[in-house]
């Protein structure tokens, strides 16, 4: 079976410049599940993500502060619920989810109950030396289209 | 006795000094914009208007919620620390029952309601008292809206039912579907909470206040641990 929603970067930068152009084609309310050992990438992909937003300020891992909040084209709210397991649900994510910008959740298979049904799950991997692989799994059709759209013009990594 | 009351718990920041037969001011917007950076400012502009300094404060009253879990915290966090600053109690006020209480007065069943996202609302069912409180008859919580209409439809037996919030606009034809002519809606001045009437509300109870710490916020969710310990049966 063929994986349409699979790409394999060379290097850190290639990953931040896959999430530079991702980010052109997000809108207020999406949310970006970012799954992904430590190393695999994660900070790396926000903050290229960051960029394609137009957020001026270094983005770095909200792992002690749970969110963070970014001025850009679009707000990006910035999440690791790492620490928030068993509390997810007294944090009041719907607000950021549901809210005027997007959302990027960094181990968010975590908290998979209060996630929206609807999202993008990207998964980042550690290959071969520097190569990452970024898989990216939509659900529902805002995400499909998103997919659909991104794979017809990113022309970028392999 | 002169109360300050604060509500910041949805998109409407108001705040209020009422005393027991009067309100002296009230500001209020309904405006996305951030309740962190403009409470204190909206506070201290009244209180300027008013002629008053914080120490002419008897009690603050506060919605405590349900809402934005921000907007809330928000309301609560500033009550409590300015009743504890100033020595004076605080007394958290429904956030549903502050927009029930637009309609005191009203002979149906009234039901404030503030989306929850997902289908689901915020909501309680309220019955105009003697005094033109609304009591709470239904108790407050969050639940689908499709499972919610035909419970607060079959309570209000044949009566009609006023649906308040500006939130109910998202619903109408929900509502409309499920209810009928039983539905009402009211205009839109009587949609927001008031500060003046959480002040008032307040004012009632101020007697009964507890420690300033006692007050939290009520979010109106189970916490997942909450959760599953009612599951296996436990009681909390």
């Amino acid at each position: 079976m063929v994986e349409p929603y699979v790409w394999t970067f060379a290097s850190a930068e290639e990953t931040q410049q896959f999430a530079r152009r991702l980010a052109e084609y997000l809108q207020p309310g999406d949310v970006l599940a970012l799954e992904g050992d430590l190393g695999a990438g994660k900070t790396t992909f926000t903050q290229g993500l960051a960029r394609g937003l137009g957020v001026a300020e270094g983005v770095n891992s909200p792992t002690f502060t749970i969110i963070k909040e970014y001025a850009g084209r679009l707000p990006l709210y910035h999440m690791d619920v790492y620490r928030v397991e068993n509390d997810a649900d007294q944090l009041g994510l719907d607000e950021y989810f549901y809210g005027d910008g997007v959302s990027v959740v960094e181990w968010a298979s975590l908290i998979e109950p209060v996630l929206p049904e609807e999202r993008l799950t990207v998964t980042l991997s550690v290959g071969e030396g520097q190569a990452r692989r970024c898989r990216l799994e939509p659900r529902g059709r805002r995400y499909e289209e998103l997919c659909e759209e991104i794979g017809k013009h990113a022309h970028f990594g392999n | 006795m002169r109360i300050l009351a604060i509500d910041t718990s949805n998109l409407v920041l108001s705040t209020a000094v009422v005393e027991e037969e009067r309100v002296l001011g009230e500001w209020t917007t309904n405006l996305n914009k951030n309740h962190s950076v403009r409470l204190m400012e909206s506070i201290s502009q009244l209180l300027d208007s008013l002629d008053l300094g914080p120490d002419q404060l008897d009690g603050i009253a506060v919605a405590r919620g349900p809402g934005s879990y921000t907007g809330v915290r928000i309301g609560v966090a500033t009550a409590k620390t300015m009743a504890w600053s100033l020595n004076i109690p605080v007394i958290g006020v429904s956030s549903l029952q502050a927009v029930a209480a637009n309609a005191g007065g009203y002979s149906g069943m009234i039901v404030p309601l503030f989306d929850a996202r997902r289908g689901q609302v915020y909501t309680g069912g309220y019955r105009s008292g003697p005094d033109m409180t609304a009591r709470e008859v239904l108790p407050e919580r969050i639940i689908l809206l499709r499972d919610w209409l035909p419970m607060a439809a079959e309570a209000a037996a044949d009566g009609p039912v006023l649906f308040l919030g500006d939130d109910v606009s998202i619903h109408r034809s929900v509502i409309t579907e499920v209810l009928g002519e039983q539905a009402q809606f009211a205009p839109p001045f009587f949609n927001h909470p008031r500060a003046a009437g959480i002040g008032w509300l307040a004012a009632k109870q101020i007697g009964r206040a507890g420690n300033v710490h006692q007050l939290v916020p009520e979010y109106l969710q189970l916490a997942e641990a909450e959760a599953k310990l009612k599951a296996r049966g436990c009681s909390t």
